[in-house]
């Protein structure tokens, strides 16, 4: 099968998935037994104003029907309304998800570029000082929770220090023209170097508080999976045959050992945006995380629902990336 | 020195500044030339003045950090949040205005004076003349009358607030007398009327702004207004946006008429920074990143203390944490006075205001801390806690339940209410009474409570919703009180309810704040042997700011404080 086709056989096996999403999504967040009219109309709303308003929101209808009419509009792109916002679920989404998916692609390149080149250092040096060191760290890493992290390098490097600062920008400093919603890609793009630059020292902190937690799991997997290449026949043999050592580890090691890399990749980019919710948090990165953390307080239905359903999203094409990688690493791998 | 000496050093002084004028200066040690140091001196004149400029555009602009701002920002959709308060009254000029705790005391706004008729039925206001909203429209009595209509008519989670005593169905409840005139008609008497204009739900919007952003009673007006002011008020500020999560922003409204003081304000732009982590505002407060701080907790403050460079101000929100018996089921112990009696000594509630490290009042009734009608000797009263385990197993010995009984108690997950719950499970532990304790989310435990679906007992606060001991006193003490539904406690179950309830209909019959005060009293004491609550206490939060903040008339239970009397020193 060609890549074209696997490709599009993937997305298309995506969209019962991501049904599937909502209706067990929809069905849980309605059956939760909580009334989001008493929340939005307060102790002295009458019987009659709770029954406007839930006919208002549509709310008095039967289950099956509101998650029908709520698939109908999905399709159209019409994600619903949002109870407090009131905005169209999709709007609020694109507002909050930039945010989430600049803070997600900069902590998985810190953690792709770092826990695979320690994890590399930790195989081909195995047992060594620096092997012990990175293994200590990252077991830290994986063990510590990203919260407690995330304040006590705000404690030390923004309270102690003023090194950082929490937020997106600096005080002063005005966002870029709107383009994609990432500010560092948007004020590169419109050529606006002091945001740039300000965005940039800003994402450094949670990125690697973010990426680290990430990243440690990352360094295990490599070093595991290059200690068992290494250890493989076809690596004696380039030995043997008088490659240089470097080319023995990264083109003939490295290839095979990083499948299960990508894999795990792959499955943490979720992992990444639920953790995002946290470092959000502590950060002060108003990004998807808070926002859906908020509307679920709020027993927004149609917000929770949508939301779950663009990271759904997110998470099937991350995995199909993954996939696709895959044969690009190993060109062994056949698509089917 | 002496006079002698000092006219030789003078001269001195004179001559060396004139040969430095003449032949030159020194700047930085080095001897230079007159046009030189010039055009030093000037360089150095500008660098100054920039940053002199920067400086005061610096104290120009206010940093408030808040956990979140609610659901809305339009005076027809939000209520009862004081730091909604601080932001709209800041936007939207009401009729009338309340000073600090001073909750009975009313000063001109928009209205330069008014008449309230001798039946209590008739409120008149006439409002100044020549008053713009930032889109330089005229405040005319129109334009009040157009906005409390649309606040009832849209029927949202405020519009109870003026349709509990005005008939929303009759056109005469509000009349336009002249363009300066308007006069609401109320269907029955209600003495907090007058405080419910001065909350930011009397906000008065300039119709012709909202009919641009949707009309009246359209769904667009209130979503626009909700994170929009436009041009439609005629306070200070101008509400320039709301992002959600983020922060919301005021600027400065140019065509300000200066209010009935004559006070402009200090700040050019006051941004309220949407930061959800406690830790953050600490943090962000002691850096001089912000310079109020919403969101901060009990240990902090008392951190601070000791702080000079952070002034803690304390704020009574009239807020307030209870425990209700639910007395729905026909076989439900709490239908027991002695049962209740038993509960209501048990329960010593010193231990629970430990959980916010003392900061707020113990409550004997639900009138807290500050109002009329406010009672400190209740706390030893006959059926308070102090020392009364004994005369609560006294009790219980003699009610139909000697031997105790088991019960559930239902509390929010996440809240304080939750560390509440093991407190009173432990206390009446003592007595015989066995709690089981059932955590839910706050949506679903907010449900179950409002709906009476729960069995024995609850833990929740209540906080107010204008600042008037009717909206404390009716919601425990009469027989459809909001909350009193929640028990189910009716006059079956014990009459006194019947009493408490004919007092506060009293206290709604006179405008006297001390007679109001008394009526509430009285009931209280009868609440306190009869009903079916435990009042815990009022919190106070501390509303930390930094040490260059000023100005602001003692913090309002509802308002904080008035922006446009806040200032920011210069910081060098």
């Amino acid at each position: 099968m060609k890549l074209r086709d696997y490709i599009i056989r993937r997305l298309l096996l995506a969209i019962p998935t991501i049904i599937g999403l909502t209706l067990i999504t929809f069905v849980v967040s309605h059956i939760v037994p909580a009334d989001p009219a008493i929340l939005y109309l307060g102790e002295h709303a009458t019987p009659e104003m709770i029954q406007q308003y839930r006919d208002d929101m549509g709310l008095n209808d039967p289950l099956y029907i509101q998650y029908l009419r709520f698939l109908g509009d999905f399709f159209r792109g019409d994600f619903g309304k949002s109870l407090v916002t009131r905005h169209p679920v999709i709007q609020d989404i694109l507002t909050y998800l930039p945010a989430t998916l600049e803070l997600s692609l900069a902590s998985m390149t810190v953690s792709i570029i770092l826990g695979i080149i320690f994890g590399i250092i930790c195989a081909v040096k195995k047992d060594s000082v620096i092997d012990y060191i990175t293994r200590t760290f990252s077991l830290i890493g994986v063990s510590m929770p990203v919260y407690w992290t995330a304040l006590i390098a705000m404690g030390i490097l923004y309270s102690r220090l003023g090194l950082v600062s929490p937020g997106r920008l600096s005080k002063n400093v005005v966002p870029p023209t709107h383009i994609t919603g990432m500010y560092i890609l948007d004020s590169l793009l419109t050529g606006n170097l002091v945001t740039f630059i300000d965005s940039f020292n800003h994402i450094i902190l949670p990125a690697l508080i973010l990426g680290g937690w990430m990243m440690a799991g990352l360094v295990r997997q490599t070093r595991a999976s290059m200690i068992d290449a290494l250890n493989q026949d076809y690596i004696r043999t380039a030995r043997s045959k008088g490659l240089k050592e470097n080319k023995v580890v990264y083109r003939h090691a490295l290839r095979n050992a990083l499948i299960p890399t990508v894999t795990l990749i792959g499955m943490s980019f979720g992992g990444m945006l639920s953790g995002a919710v946290v470092t959000e948090t502590v950060f002060y990165w108003p990004g998807l995380g808070s926002y859906m953390l908020r509307m679920t307080m709020q027993v927004d239905f149609a917000a929770v629902v949508g939301g779950v359903a663009i990271l759904g999203l997110c998470y099937t094409l991350a995995n199909l990336i993954t996939d696709i990688v895959y044969g690009l690493i190993d060109p062994r791998i056949r698509y089917g | 020195m002496s006079t002698t000496l000092k006219l030789p050093v003078a001269l001195i002084i004179i001559i060396a500044v004139g040969i430095a004028g003449i032949g030159g200066g020194y700047y930085y040690g080095l001897s230079v030339g007159g046009a030189e140091a010039t055009k030093l001196i000037e360089t150095e004149r500008t660098q100054w003045q920039s940053e002199l400029d920067k400086k005061i555009e610096e104290a120009k602009t206010l940093w408030v950090g808040v956990t979140g701002l609610g659901i809305s920002l339009d005076p027809a959709y939000c209520w009862a949040s004081d730091l909604q308060q601080f932001l709209l009254t800041g936007v939207y000029d009401t009729l009338i205005r309340t000073r600090g705790y001073d909750v009975g005391t009313f000063y001109p706004c928009l209205a330069e004076s008014w008449e309230i008729s001798d039946d209590g039925l008739s409120y008149t206001f006439h409002l100044y003349k020549g008053v713009k909203f930032a889109s330089g429209n005229e405040v005319t009595a129109d334009a009040v009358a157009y906005t409390y209509w649309r606040i009832m008519k849209l029927n949202l989670g405020p519009a109870w607030l003026f349709t509990q005593c005005i008939d929303v169905n009759n056109t005469d409840s509000i009349k336009v007398l002249d363009r300066y005139t308007v006069q609401i008609n109320l269907a029955e008497r209600f003495p907090p009327f007058m405080t419910i204009l001065a909350c930011m739900n009397g906000g008065v919007m300039d119709p012709a702004e909202v009919e641009k952003h949707g009309g009246q009673l359209s769904e667009e007006s209130v979503e626009y207004f909700s994170e929009h002011s436009a041009l439609a008020g005629s306070g200070p500020y101008i509400l320039d946006h709301w992002t959600r999560e983020v922060e919301a922003v005021l600027i400065r409204n140019p065509n300000y008429w200066g209010g009935s003081d004559g006070v402009v304000p200090w700040f050019d732009k006051i941004v309220f920074q949407e930061i959800k982590e406690p830790a953050d505002q600490k943090m962000m407060l002691e850096r001089g990143d912000l310079d109020i701080a919403y969101g901060t907790t009990p240990d902090m403050w008392v951190e601070w203390q000791q702080n000079k460079k952070v002034d803690l101000n304390p704020l009574d929100p009239a807020r307030y944490y209870y425990m209700g018996m639910n007395c729905k089921d026909l076989d439900s112990p709490f239908r027991d006075l002695k049962v209740r009696q038993a509960v209501k000594c048990a329960i010593d509630r010193e231990v629970f205001l430990e959980l916010d490290l003392g900061f707020g009042h113990l409550q004997g009734g639900p009138v807290v801390y500050g109002y009329p009608g406010d009672d400190p000797t209740l706390l030893e009263g006959p059926y308070s806690s102090v020392g009364n385990i004994a005369k609560a197993k006294q009790l219980m010995s003699e009610s139909n339940y000697p031997n105790g009984f088991k019960t559930e108690l239902l509390v929010s997950e996440g809240t304080i209410r939750e560390q509440m719950a093991p407190l009173v499970k432990e206390q009446l532990a003592q007595i015989g009474i066995d709690v089981d304790i059932r955590v839910y989310a706050s949506a679903t435990a907010l449900m179950m409570f409002r709906r009476a679906e729960y069995k024995g007992l609850a833990v929740f606060s209540w906080g107010i919703d204008y600042p008037d001991p009717q909206n404390l006193a009716d919601i425990h003490m009469t027989v459809g009180g909001a909350v009193n539904l929640r028990v189910e406690y009716t006059p079956d179950i014990h009459p006194s309810l019947l009493e408490t309830d004919e007092l506060c209909k009293q206290a709604m019959e006179t405008e006297d704040p001390v007679l109001r005060g008394e009526l509430y009293k009285e009931a209280q004491w009868i609440d306190h042997e009869y009903g079916p609550w435990v009042y815990f206490y009022g919190v106070t939060y501390m509303r930390p700011r930094r040490h260059v903040i000023h100005g602001g008339f003692p913090m309002n239970p509802l308002y904080g404080w008035e922006l446009k009397e806040m200032w920011k020193e210069i910081e060098w």
